[in-house]
């Protein structure tokens, strides 16, 4: 048996694929211009960054958080207690962080996810809907052990090249690095996207954050399109109820740092 | 976008998008997944489709696009869940073939994920070691450990089933 059969044989109960070009043409569209809405966001959050007098600590200019940063050398994945008891206080965060730009529709604490070959858990993940005008915002944290991280990236992950390089070939719209004290880096950076199921996410922004032991904490921001029939988005909107660059960046490093502590004895 | 990119776009998303969803589905193990995976990739080839069409490759840069995405599926959470209203019957008759191709689907589980991309790849779409290496932003000699890694982990897990030994590189 060659491997080519074993892969015949799993897609031979494909089911019917049905996709409107011209629904994905519009999709595409709409990414299009709600990337040029989120632009001016971010131009927004540099100019706060002037503004405050924030420095960068490193590469290209980034917004740094204004408080003393922590230091993150682990997010550890000792045991299932240990991982619900640091979720938790990531999972709090989340709905704080949340709050600040909405109403709270739906929140999911914990997601968790085997590892790799059916091990114990070295993904979880939470994540919060909020009110966002016409729309829904989403704050997710997925957090990851080291071996997650390897599997996932492999070896093209690197301190320096970060998911900036990884994502070569569908650039990455203003992707930032930022080195943490204790060997820590902070990338920043956004994704069009859209998904089926409950609707299109025309933009994802994230903020990546890589422990000194190469486990990862990912903050993502989306918006997803309101459920009423025929509702679209209204980019305007999104202004002052999004999270920018920085506001992302803070919360990943608290999240991180709260995972952290939350895991000493 | 222009008209005749549109008409262009729309070509390939008809032509092309029922090979790329069989491609994410290999690496993701699940059709809902990989057709979420697919609508973003196209969305995304949309926003680059002007630089892209300039080019050869515009379904190798798809392919790109789609397994790296289906590679970063998971870490993107409970919003991409899609409940359904009742679960579909099966017919009997199926079952034992059903059975079958859960076991083996569960066998290409057990596979790391980077590690299954590369088994895509190579030996579902046919792509040279070197693409791989470009898709996945590895080098050659990763692909080649990734490969026959990956293929020792699917004989661990289907140890009734003999693969090919040349395979592996």
């Amino acid at each position: 048996m060659e491997t080519r059969d074993l892969f015949e044989r799993l897609i031979a109960d494909e089911p019917p694929f049905v996709l409107s070009t011209s629904a994905v043409r519009a999709r595409g569209e709409r990414a299009a211009r709600l990337r040029l809405a989120y632009r001016g966001l971010a131009v927004a959050a540099v100019a706060a960054v002037v503004v405050t007098g924030v420095v960068h600590v490193h590469g290209p200019r980034h917004p740094q958080p204004a408080a003393p940063l922590p230091t993150i050398s682990a997010l550890p994945f000792s045991s299932p207690a240990q991982i619900a008891a640091s979720n938790s206080k990531v999972y709090a965060l989340l709905r704080a962080g949340a709050a600040k730009y909405g109403s709270l529709i739906k929140g999911v604490p914990l997601e968790e996810q085997g590892g790799v070959g059916g091990g114990p858990a070295t993904l979880v993940s939470a994540s919060v809907q909020y009110t966002l005008g016409r729309n829904s915002g989403f704050l997710s944290v997925v957090t990851s052990a080291p071996a997650e991280y390897a599997s996932s990236y492999g070896s093209s992950f690197t301190p320096a090249a970060g998911p900036c390089a990884y994502q070569g070939g569908a650039k990455l719209a203003q992707c930032r690095r930022t080195l943490l004290p204790g060997g820590a880096v902070l990338w920043t950076y956004s994704q069009s996207a859209a998904a089926g199921g409950g609707g299109p996410v025309p933009i994802e922004r994230f903020a990546l954050l890589r422990a000194a032991d190469d486990s990862v904490l990912t903050l993502s921001f989306s918006v997803q399109s309101g459920s009423a029939p025929g509702a679209s988005l209204s980019y305007r909107s999104l202004s002052g109820a999004a999270p920018g660059d920085i506001e992302l960046g803070q919360l990943a490093v608290a999240a991180a740092a709260a995972w952290q502590n939350a895991a000493k004895p | 976008m222009r008209r005749t990119d549109q008409a262009e776009f729309e070509a390939f998303v008809s032509a092309r998008s029922p090979a790329l969803r069989r491609t994410a589905f290999l690496v993701c193990g699940d059709w809902h997944q990989a057709e979420d995976v697919v609508q973003n990739a196209l969305t995304k080839l949309y926003l680059a489709w002007g630089r892209v069409e300039r080019r050869d490759g515009v379904d190798a840069y798809a392919r790109q696009i789609v397994v790296r995405c289906a590679l970063d599926e998971r870490r993107r959470g409970w919003r991409r869940e899609r409940p359904v209203d009742a679960v579909p019957d099966r017919a009997t008759a199926a079952a034992d073939e059903s059975g079958d191709r859960e076991a083996l689907l569960a066998a290409l589980a057990a596979v790391p994920r980077r590690q299954r991309a590369v088994l895509v790849l190579r030996y579902w779409d046919d792509v040279s070691v070197a693409e791989t290496g470009r898709v996945l932003g590895i080098s050659e000699g990763s692909v080649k450990s990734a490969a026959s890694r990956g293929l020792d982990n699917l004989r661990r897990a289907l140890p009734e089933l003999t693969f090919d030994s040349r395979e592996g590189g």
